[in-house]
């Protein structure tokens, strides 16, 4: 299963792997791979109290690692799309606002907002389902499982 | 002398002279290894050998100070000794405390002796242990922590305490804000929920000694019973409410939901105790707000830690990994309400 698990994502390794310029295999989803399965399979075995627990908290930050890297990251073109609706007309972009600095600006008028009550009234539906997406987004990197899915090894 | 990691040898150098001075006799330290857990505090099992004097004998303690970096939540080591000398002195279960040393000539930073006690604290162990009368032990829990409560401002010795300046929902509400602005965080999930604590907080402004991290993880297990209450480096004046709904927390039953008293027990069984220890009839559905509060604190402390590791304070894989907790406990956050609110998903 692990051989199998290991390609997925593939697609996105190899953007990143243009993106730094970067050809080498293996690459670097692969690296991450291949050694949390070294780890799981041949180290923790030889473990016990707190190193096994020290080599489990290892392989989970490898897990959220490689994932974050296998398009974690492009969580944001759908914020910024739920904040363009909330606040396209009331926040322009500025000229030479890229999206990176677009959705920083917005995240922060959205939780001032919140905290001020801005956002008491009507549009409270929307506003907890935006927040939830936004949530998922990162649960899907960080722990799958609160999700109910089942994470590759 | 600044404060530089703590060692087996160092302790049983610098310990002995200063158990001599403050208890008189001659002190030995036979052994002295640290102990896991508390990621803001450092504990150390020490077993002593006293001839003569206060220490006479052979005693199992713990020596327990400051980790190199603390939380804005957290206390000294010397408000956090006269906090666990009120508890013990009105029959609380907890360690006895022996000695408090604010002499940084000695371990380079203060510290404080108390009774080493037997038993399990971790709670992915106690709420997996099938002989353990879960029930009974959070009728216990409850029955210590009415009594905790029953300590109410002003109370000798706890006056370097503050008193909220608001109803305590609020206060906390203000405190978690106030947090959040120090790391700059943006997190509108936590700002929602934060909200939606402040719109609907209660005004009550009943005060009385919370414990501040009452849970499973934070109490000493032996053969089913309880034996010792600790981590009260949280300790504060708040509604008793608070404890009851940290207690109660999901994102403290270590995966047993459907336990809602800490994974151990049903929430019955802790308010049971609690109501026949303080002779108060709990309001049972203002426990589910403060519930909300326990996870949102949680969150924010979650942050710090993630924050004291990438500000290099104290480099740690269990800090930054907690860091990486914070989304779920915010889903936890806006599940939590909209089922008070009664919204179908």
């Amino acid at each position: 299963m692990s051989a199998h698990d290991s390609r997925a994502g593939g697609a996105a390794a190899r953007r990143t792997a243009h993106a730094s310029g970067n050809d080498e295999q293996p690459d670097a989803l692969e690296l991450l791979a291949i050694a949390r399965e070294t780890l799981l399979d041949a180290v923790l075995p030889e473990l016990s109290g707190a190193a096994r627990y020290q080599a489990l908290m290892v392989a989970n930050a490898l897990a959220i690692a490689r994932r974050e890297l296998c398009g974690g990251g492009d969580a944001g073109a759908g914020e910024l799309e739920m904040l363009d609706t909330l606040y396209g007309d009331a926040e322009p972009r500025a000229g030479n606002e890229d999206d990176a600095a677009r959705l920083a600006r917005l995240t922060r008028r959205l939780a001032r907002d919140l905290r001020n009550g801005e956002l008491d009234g009507g549009p409270q539906l929307g506003v907890r389902r935006m927040l939830r997406e936004r949530l998922e987004a990162r649960l899907a990197v960080s722990n799958p499982k609160r999700l109910g899915r089942t994470p590759s090894r | 002398m600044s404060a530089t990691a703590l060692s087996t040898a160092m302790l049983a150098e610098a310990l002995p002279p200063w158990l001599a001075a403050a208890c008189g006799g001659d002190v030995r330290v036979e052994s002295a290894r640290p102990l896991s857990g508390g990621a803001v505090q450092e504990n150390w099992a020490l077993d002593v050998k006293g001839e003569g004097g206060a220490l006479h004998g052979e005693h199992a303690l713990v020596l327990r100070t400051d980790a190199p970096a603390t939380v804005a939540a957290s206390m000294g080591r010397a408000e956090e000794f006269a906090i666990l000398q009120a508890a013990h002195n009105v029959g609380i279960t907890v360690p006895e405390p022996l000695l408090l040393c604010e002499d940084d000539a000695v371990l380079g930073r203060s510290f404080y002796l108390m009774r080493r006690v037997p038993g399990v604290a971790a709670g992915h162990r106690l709420v997996r242990d099938d002989a353990l009368d879960g029930e009974a032990l959070a009728e216990r829990l409850g029955e210590e922590l009415a009594r905790l409560h029953f300590i109410r401002p002003p109370f000798p010795g706890l006056d370097f305490l503050d008193e909220p300046d608001l109803a305590p929902a609020l206060f906390r509400v203000n405190t978690y804000r106030t947090w959040l602005d120090e790391m700059g965080a943006v997190r509108p999930a936590l700002e929602w929920a934060l909200r939606w604590l402040e719109r609907f907080a209660p005004e009550d402004e009943t005060l009385v000694l919370c414990h501040g991290d009452y849970r499973t993880g934070n109490y000493m297990v032996e053969g089913g019973a309880l034996t010792g209450i600790l981590d009260w480096e949280f300790a504060g004046w708040s509604h008793p409410h608070e404890d009851l709904g940290w207690f109660c927390a999901r994102c403290w039953r270590f995966g047993r939901d459907e336990r809602e008293a800490g994974g151990i027990a049903s929430r019955e069984a802790l308010f049971r105790g609690y109501e026949a220890a303080s002779g108060v009839s709990l309001e049972r559905e203002q426990i589910p707000y403060w519930e909300v509060m326990a996870t949102v604190r949680w969150a924010v402390i979650a942050l710090q830690q993630g924050y004291r590791h990438l500000s290099g304070e104290q480099r740690s894989l269990e800090l930054a990994l907690t860091g990486r907790m914070v989304p779920e406990l915010e889903m936890d956050a806006l599940d939590q309400v909209e089922r008070l609110l009664g919204v179908v998903r």
